[in-house]
């Protein structure tokens, strides 16, 4: 679970980089209440979702695999729907391997699947093509307060840190014998846990020395954006 | 936990978007008279929601094969207070939506509701009701943070099934048990990480645990004032709790009286010359929701409110306290 597979394609360039982040946030968000609201049974609908999603890939010149990969997450969900299929009260049945399923259940599950994939693809998109910076600035234009953004800021940039040191931790838990198999065990990871909380804290002591000593006062600078070009 | 787009149905979406945006305004404002050092703030909230963050990476077994994860909800509220743990879960959803596709962005009012509002925020007066009940010092103090954070598990997953329901993704009678059972599992092992966390913090920092400070010097004997509020709040998040988890699979047998009335006939009588023709909650059901379980406890859980804050106020106005000690606003 590494985030520098999105980072590492913000690097690249294209239209699709080159376009003003605010236009893209909007964009997106556009994509998902629209693609969110449509009925399941609209499958047209979705084939063209899936089609402008592909176009917008291709012209990023990002590769689809890897991003269908990180889409697959929801799946689990998919499965908790499907567990309620056959007590669905939708009228009319099919059968499938010899189960009689509801109509109407199936459709819900292919939709929420879909939908689910789809906008997962679409901000996948959105984050490989807009470095974090970039997409914060555009999101204080588009009106989020700054402490907001502020702690959006700090939280990503520790957050690779802390992730590694969490996992060094697990895995020198894993070097000392520690295989969990039952629940009590799990208070290792409290410890574990606990012992990552103090690191943190202590951590968020020392930058906020080194902040003051640089001048911080309570909120951290931003660039302004220019106005939107005729690309956009 | 994390619900994805498309699983929640837009009416419930931009309902709990706009509860969760008021409640992440009104978090705002109170973390902000809170926290002692205002510049201190970014740097704490940033650290701590990355901790957080880094700390739901820690898988736990819960048997079977399976693992649940750490929510950390009550950890950041025990030390920092619930309206920043409110601010910590939200960036911390909002980074799993953006960075790594966990939860949806259009569902995101719905998740930061479950795991911010009602884990982070909702969840407070039973931690602090607990700690007014249970003896002072290190095991009381421990035993209602390990309270307070399986019943927040269980809650926000309790709520995730509502939200499923109510969409029509999933039937209520499914949803409920299959979300309330495993994560009564998993709140065990929140319970554990928080008790462990919390340990490992007092040893180290006692100085940065709010309730610590009051706890390690001199027990001193609490007013009955403050034990009576605590154990309202505790006993206002139990009723809650049975109001929407117990209520939808209650026996729908007539009652005693109900019997009564259909052995001797007056039963009917009643229906057909109502006393009270515009119920607010007909047979305690709020009329607008499709699933029938979800509708009745939703009015359960509202009139359960309702009644706590009507005799709130009755007990505000009719009881007088002496003006005799330090003015205080409760």
């Amino acid at each position: 679970m590494s985030h520098n597979f999105i980072d590492r394609f913000c690097q690249q360039d294209s239209f699709v980089h080159r376009l003003d982040a605010r236009v893209k946030i909007l964009l997106v968000l556009v994509f998902l209440l629209v693609q969110v609201s449509t009925p399941p049974p609209h499958v047209h609908s979705f084939v063209v979702y899936a089609g402008l999603l592909l176009w917008a890939t291709a012209l990023a010149r990002i590769p689809a695999g890897p991003v269908l990969g990180r889409a697959a997450l929801v799946l689990p969900f998919s499965a908790f729907v499907a567990l309620g299929l056959p007590f669905m009260h939708g009228g009319e049945t099919v059968a499938v391997f010899g189960l009689h399923l509801s109509r109407s259940g199936l459709w819900l599950l292919f939709g929420a699947t879909v939908k689910a994939m789809l906008a997962a693809t679409a901000v996948i998109l959105l984050m490989a093509t807009t470095p974090f910076g970039r997409l914060l600035n555009a999101l204080r234009h588009l009106g989020v307060p700054l402490f907001f953004i502020d702690i959006l800021a700090m939280t990503q940039r520790y957050l690779s840190l802390l992730m590694g040191e969490a996992t060094r931790l697990r895995r020198a838990a894993i070097a000392r014998g520690y295989a969990p198999k039952w629940l009590p065990q799990s208070v290792i990871i409290g410890r574990l846990a606990g012992n990552l909380f103090l690191r943190s804290y202590e951590r968020a002591e020392r930058v906020y020395g080194a902040m003051r000593l640089r001048g911080y006062r309570g909120l951290l600078l931003s660039t302004p954006l220019g106005p939107l070009g005729r690309t956009e | 936990m994390h619900i994805p787009d498309g699983f929640v149905s837009g009416a419930i979406n931009s309902t709990t978007a706009v509860v969760s945006v008021v409640a992440l305004a009104v978090s705002v404002a109170r973390a902000k008279r809170e926290l002692r050092d205002k510049a201190f703030a970014v740097p704490l909230l940033a650290t701590v929601a990355a901790f957080v963050f880094a700390a739901q990476m820690l898988n736990f077994p819960i048997g079977g094969g399976t693992s649940g994860h750490f929510l950390g909800a009550v950890t950041a509220a025990a030390l920092l207070g619930p309206w920043s743990a409110c601010i910590v879960l939200s960036v911390v959803l909002l980074l799993q939506a953006l960075l790594f596709g966990d939860g949806g962005i259009t569902a995101l009012g719905s998740n930061i509701l479950n795991m911010g509002v009602v884990a982070g925020i909702l969840t407070y007066p039973l931690l602090r009701g607990l700690r007014a009940v249970l003896p002072v010092g290190r095991k009381g103090y421990f035993l209602a943070a390990a309270v307070t954070s399986w019943t927040s598990i269980v809650l926000a997953a309790g709520c995730c099934a509502f939200m499923l329901a109510l969409s029509g993704t999933s039937p209520l009678g499914l949803a409920l048990p299959a979300m309330v059972g495993t994560h009564a599992v998993i709140g065990i092992g929140e319970a554990l990480i928080t008790v462990a966390v919390l340990t490992a913090v007092v040893k180290a920092r006692p100085d940065i645990v709010p309730a610590w400070a009051q706890l390690d010097s001199t027990p001193r004997p609490r007013s009955a004032n403050r034990k009576v509020s605590g154990l309202a709040a505790a006993g206002l998040v139990l009723a809650a709790v049975l109001a929407l988890f117990a209520s939808p699979f209650a026996s729908s047998a007539p009652d005693g009286l109900e019997r009564v009335a259909e052995k001797q006939g007056f039963l009917a009588a009643a229906s057909e010359t109502p006393v009270w023709t515009r119920s607010l909650f007909p047979d305690y059901r709020v009329k607008t929701v499709a699933s029938e379980q979800a509708a009745t406890g939703l009015a359960g859980l509202i009139g359960t409110m309702l009644v706590f804050a009507c005799g709130y106020l009755a007990i505000r106005f009719l009881v007088r306290e002496p003006d005799t000690r330090e003015p205080s606003n409760e």
